[in-house]
């Protein structure tokens, strides 16, 4: 074993041979192997959240394209482009990736890849673990699609209801196929809810005390709370729908006292925290990106934090809304209508503040700063008409029409796809080095801005003159089919926007101009290193010196030393004041997530067929586990080695 | 920007931290608010159901014997004397003791299983009789695959320390795992509660 002394530690050098040997010796350590094998064992946050988001746009443009099929179907009276069962799929599947495999998970990898960049720590708090949620996210991406292109793809809804979902009214595989894939997708967020949690809570630099935390990043914690409650709940009921189907449990038969309800239930109380799963850190990242582009904090950083936790705790008492046309007592009915209504409150004082921020500051209207305002206009629509549909009587009128369907692509588009771009238009140079163009950035937002409201606008109308969801085709004497006419042709307008923001990524990934490490002039820490980042992300851990770390950063820039270079070590601080309490020895690379994924596949895919896939799955997770948990020695490390 | 000044030197700072201030205590934290939500969503449902029977349990079926089931949630709790001394050991660093404990804790963890797998027959119900039966295994079962998983973490800690592969990281490792072991026997407790005593009280 090394002696004290002898422990190569990063530290300021004044000899420059002896500074880049330094540097050398930490990249060594915090680099990936090369090749596949490296790329399989990868336990690097920015790799593995650049998959995710990469796998889960693979998944956004699949199911867009199912709703490009979709709105041809329905753009006449009485087509044939789809039958009745094809379309059952192709909305389930759509609605089901759109939620699971695309909206979730990217807000989670957008968390992943920017958290630790943003507290100023060199990777995210359990790498490994981290490496096995991406890995079971693949899984159920490639599962799902899979079944989708057999003709075994879901097809009762991504909301599947029993009775429906259940196994008198679906026989054969298909919301099995379901049911699995939602339980994969949720080990997945777990995992990255507890990796986002514990790295905001535990690896913060010197100086980032619980006030000073970056909006984005506790938008983002404030999430991963949310997931821990409600994905825990959907991944319970989901297996309960699936021993329904396959050992004849009776939770949702009421033929033996089970209970259609039931399913609603613990499907809403999980599904309406999930609209602001997907939007809370879609906030989180407008308030990111407004500082630069305003040229001044945000506007009542205070009120924002306690706006966001006030959304996260009230999300979970409204889930009734979605059920006011079952047999819901009226006393129950208007306590849901209170709490729906009083959700707009926290949301309301986050518009507020930001548009009090741009009022103030002197706004840039590049790229992201358009997405920014039109994610204002949009999402107060889609919030008023959430308004309207939380009151009772209003809402049975509209329920399970168009207009629902209306107001909930306004709030997820405009609310959270709409930053989202904004965030890729942003962040894009951070992670690849170089800039997107903006003459194409500003045609992509304009497409979207009008397909967007070409396409779900007339559908409010639809929704008002009756047209009901989920309905493959329509007589032509309902006179439905000029409006939905229209509506297909926006659609096709979304498509040619995000075509030309797929053209952009692809020329300015061959051409784009270089970023240097702060392009935009912002204020939060990742865009005090490299980019891309170098794997260690920082050579030496920041000290923040105040909230907007970048602007209040005097010229000498503080920063903390000591720690060893020649192990993967990272420094932990304290939970509130984020003062400096030790260091943490990072895991290494290795394959055993990938081999526990594995193991886990064996299980859930199993159990779709036969009980005793959970003794076979369970053998086959263990070895992963086994193998995961037996401890790889650095030299010296073994106790009984040591005497 | 004038060069970068140290305004902290971290090299003082020990590697192996204990309970909150060590990163596995907040995984674990992470991991038990996704496993208690899972039991509470279980018993949430049981409750729910219960509501459209007249009988619970219902005419037909047997109520589960409360012997085997006392004496399971009695154990799982008594359980909690070795892990404590097994927390104990890994704080003071005393490998021996811990080797020591480990095995106790182990031999304890195996008996869940045995009584729990016993437990099973006793609840006098199959899971496809009737809702009453679903609910009532789908809870036993689920607490049973946390005792399971609980058992093979402190096997793995077992065998890594019987075969001198253990490094100083693995103290507080053990100190979270027991952390985790309080967590799985206490929160069976109102779980034995509700599928053991409430349907005889009402």
């Amino acid at each position: 074993m090394k002696r004290e002394a002898e422990v190569p530690r990063s530290a300021l050098h004044a000899d420059p041979a002896e500074d880049a040997r330094d540097l050398r010796r930490l990249e060594r350590t915090w680099s990936p192997e090369r090749g596949l094998w490296g790329w399989l064992t990868s336990v690097d946050h920015k790799s593995i959240a650049r998959r995710y988001v990469a796998t889960a746009l693979v998944s956004f443009v699949l199911a867009g394209i199912n709703a490009l099929v979709m709105r041809v179907q329905l753009a006449r009276p009485e087509s044939h482009v789809l039958g009745p069962d094809a379309y059952n799929q192709y909305f389930t599947t759509h609605g089901t990736a759109m939620m699971f495999l695309f909206a979730v998970p990217i807000m989670e990898a957008v968390g992943i890849y920017f958290v630790p960049l943003m507290v100023g720590t060199r990777n995210v708090a359990f790498p490994r673990l981290n490496a096995l949620g991406y890995w079971t996210f693949l899984v159920a991406t490639i599962f799902l699609w899979a079944s989708f292109y057999a003709n075994v793809g879901p097809d009762a809804g991504w909301t599947a209801y029993v009775p429906l979902s259940g196994p008198q009214f679906s026989p054969g595989k298909r919301v099995d196929t379901w049911a699995q894939m939602i339980t994969f997708t949720e080990v997945s967020a777990l995992i990255g809810a507890v990796e986002i949690i514990t790295t905001a809570f535990k690896q913060r630099a010197p100086g980032m005390s619980l006030n000073r935390i970056p909006l984005f990043v506790w938008a983002e914690v404030v999430t991963a709370f949310m997931i821990l409650f409600a994905m825990s709940t959907i991944a319970t009921a989901s297996m309960m729908l699936a021993m329904d189907r396959l050992i004849g449990t009776h939770f949702f038969n009421p033929a033996e006292g089970g209970d259609a309800l039931l399913w609603q239930h613990l499907f809403w109380f999980f599904g309406h925290p999930e609209v602001y799963i997907i939007f809370i850190p879609a906030t989180g990242m407008v308030s990111a990106m407004l500082p630069a582009f305003t040229r001044r904090p945000v506007f009542g950083y205070t009120a924002i934090v306690l706006s966001l936790i006030g959304t996260g705790f009230i999300g979970f008492g409204l889930w009734v809304h979605h059920m006011f046309a079952t047999a819901v007592p009226w006393l129950g009915s208007s306590f849901f209508t209170a709490s729906s209504v009083m959700i707009a409150v926290p949301s309301g004082i986050q518009v507020l503040c930001w548009i009090a921020t741009v009022w103030d500051g002197r706004p840039r209207l590049a790229t992201p700063m358009l997405f920014i305002l039109g994610f204002l206009v949009l999402f107060v629509i889609g919030g008023l008409t959430g308004v309207m549909i939380a009151s009772v009587p209003f809402d049975l009128q509209m329920h399970d029409t168009f207009f629902v369907v209306a107001h909930f692509h306004y709030v997820l588009i405009g609310g959270a796809v709409f930053p989202l771009f904004g965030a890729f238009y942003y962040w894009f140079p951070k992670v690849t080095g170089r800039m997107l163009g903006e003459r194409l950035g500003k045609w992509n937002f304009w497409l979207f801005f009008a397909g967007m409201n070409v396409t779900f606008f007339p559908m409010h109308f639809l929704g008002l003159l009756g047209m009901p969801r989920r309905v493959y085709t329509y007589s032509p004497d309902l006179g439905w089919g000029p409006l939905n006419m229209t509506a297909t042709v926006g659609a096709f307008v979304i498509a040619l926007s995000v075509l030309v923001f797929f053209a952009n990524v692809a020329r300015s990934l061959a051409r784009g101009a270089p970023a240097g490490d702060d392009p935009w002039g912002a204020d939060s820490l990742e865009w005090a290193t490299a980019s891309p980042p170098p794997p260690y992300n920082f050579r030496y851990p920041p000290v923040v010196q105040g909230r907007a770390a970048l602007w209040s950063r005097t010229p000498d820039a503080p920063v903390v030393t000591g720690l060893r270079t020649d192990k993967p070590e990272i420094l932990m601080t304290t939970l509130l004041d984020a003062e400096p309490e030790s260091r943490h020895v990072h895991p290494q690379p290795t394959i055993w997530p990938l081999v526990t994924a594995i193991g886990l596949s064996v299980l859930l895919l199993s159990l779709i067929y036969t009980p005793w896939g959970l003794i076979w799955g369970a053998a086959a997770v263990s070895i992963g586990l086994i193998g995961w948990g037996w401890p790889d020695h650095h030299r010296g490390a073994r106790l009984e080695e040591r005497g | 920007m004038s060069a970068p000044r140290t305004v902290y030197d971290a090299s003082a700072l020990p590697e192996v931290v204990y309970g909150s201030k060590s990163l596995a205590f907040w995984g674990t934290l992470g991991f038990m608010v996704v496993e208690g939500t899972t039991l509470a969503i279980l018993a949430s449902s049981y409750v729910f159901l219960w509501s459209n029977f007249d009988r619970w349990p219902p005419a037909g079926t047997s109520p589960p014997s409360l012997l085997v089931p006392t004496i399971s949630m009695l154990f799982l709790l008594a359980s909690n004397l070795p892990a404590r001394q097994l927390a104990k050991a890994a704080r003071a660093k005393d490998l021996r003791a811990c080797k020591r404990w480990l095995v106790a804790c182990t031999l304890c963890s195996a008996g869940w299983i045995v009584l729990r797998l016993l437990e099973f027959r006793s609840l006098n119900t199959r899971w496809d009789d009737n809702a009453y039966g679903s609910a009532v295994w789908a809870l036993a079962f689920a607490h049973f695959t946390l005792l399971a998983v609980e058992m093979a973490e402190t096997l793995l800690f077992t065998l890594v320390f019987l075969t001198g592969h253990a490094e100083e990281k693995h103290f507080p490792d053990i100190v979270d795992d027991v952390v985790y072991w309080v967590f799985v026997t206490v929160v069976w407790v109102p779980c034995w509660f509700l599928l053991f005593v409430l349907p005889r009280l009402i």
